[in-house]
């Protein structure tokens, strides 16, 4: 059985801050709504020198010595991401180039944000299942730097730069499944690009999430024959600290069972669910999770995560 | 439609204010010391309630309580 083997990331070293003077008196707010409302207190920020292919490569680097995995062993790689290095080619295709991949490593793109990753996931799995392979990797790379327009309160205080691989292989530490997703095109253009520039309105996208997500989590729970109870660890999307408050108060968890991951880096859109699997896979008190992702679309995704395979 | 006091008992059971003898429905949310997010909530929480949808022109005009009542009477 497929399933999630090793995960390894990287989070590039600059931080900007929150809490810088200049930045609360622009934009009017206190220290205590950072901290305790957005919850992200400094952002990563990749070098000017960076783009997003670099960043997928780091992070595949450091998969590749982390699980002590040949390069030559992966049979496909998946880039999630909506900022690409070019609008062509995708970035798998220069990752495995900068990697030196086997010639019969297939390389694609899903172009999705923050559902990315449970999409992703599902994605390879599937892929990998129908083409008989043994190992692939899914990457995360989506730099909002490149998109956010610093002067915009409603999203220069809440996004940051980061990267994730995650190794897929028959010897799973844990088993990914079932799968849930929505789609809510209607509202498509509350998170959107424009101009090469990011505008998000903030109360679609809070409403959408705090109402449907809940839901579809409890559903997808239902499915798999679970009790809210049963489960270690709710990964949820780190969009800020207020909406994933108000999703596990609408579920009716502990705030001990949905960790929380952004303040020093922020929101990593794709990235910001590995980051929290990466750590939470290493701990041996945790057996049940669920992930859900939820964002750009408006889409969202869930699955449960089982150790074991 | 939400009455006043159906409107102020969701404020109350938000949590937002500390002390609701200090609340003014007419004063702005601001004012009363909720927060631009938590306006989101409490405007999520009446829209369930009185299963409306704020559009964003209705969002815009929402200062206070009071505009909330006048929005969804607006509606009726």
């Amino acid at each position: 059985m497929l399933g999630i083997h090793c995960i390894a990331s990287y989070v590039p070293e600059n931080r900007r801050s929150n809490l810088d003077p200049d930045t609360l008196a622009a934009f009017e707010i206190e220290e205590d709504f950072i901290r305790k409302k957005i919850g992200v207190v400094n952002r990563a920020v990749k070098s000017a020198g960076q783009d997003t292919s670099d960043l997928a490569l780091a992070a595949l680097e450091r998969l590749c010595d982390k699980a002590g995995i040949n390069r030559d062993d992966i049979q496909v790689i998946v880039v999630v991401t909506q900022n690409p290095d070019n609008n062509l080619p995708h970035v798998a295709a220069q990752v495995h180039g900068k990697a030196g991949l086997s010639e019969r490593c297939a390389a694609f793109d899903v172009g999705l944000g923050c559902s990315g990753y449970v999409y992703g996931l599902s994605i390879i799995q599937s892929f990998m299942e129908s083409n008989g392979f043994e190992k692939g990797v899914l990457i995360t790379a989506d730099p909002y730097s490149k998109i956010v327009d610093p002067a915009d309160k409603n999203t220069t205080l809440l996004f940051g730069d980061a990267a994730t691989a995650t190794l897929i292989s028959r010897q799973p530490l844990y088993a990914v499944g079932p799968f849930s997703f929505g789609t809510k095109g209607t509202l498509s253009e509350a998170l959107i690009c424009r101009d090469g520039k990011l505008h998000m309105n903030g109360r679609e996208v809070f409403n959408l999430t705090a109402t449907g997500v809940p839901p579809d989590i409890k559903n997808l729970l239902a499915r798999a024959g679970l009790e809210k109870d049963e489960v270690d660890l709710y990964l949820l999307h780190q969009g800020s600290k207020y909406i994933v408050d108000t999703i596990r108060s609408r579920l009716g968890v502990s705030p001990e069972r949905v960790p929380l991951g952004l303040e020093d880096v922020g929101n990593t859109v794709s990235s910001s669910i590995p980051l929290l699997l990466e750590e939470a896979i290493s701990r041996s008190d945790v057996s049940m999770m669920v992930l859900s992702g939820f964002g750009v679309g408006l889409s969202w995704a869930s699955c449960i995560c089982k150790r074991g395979s | 439609m939400l009455s006043m006091p159906q409107l102020t008992e969701i404020v109350a059971s938000s949590g937002f204010v500390d002390d609701m003898s200090k609340f003014d429905s007419a004063q702005t949310f601001k004012d009363n010391d909720i927060d631009s997010l938590d306006v989101m909530t409490l405007l999520l929480q009446v829209e369930e309630a009185a299963k409306v949808k704020f559009s964003d022109e209705d969002f815009d005009r929402i200062r206070s309580l009071d505009d909330v009542k006048a929005v969804l009477d607006s509606k009726k």
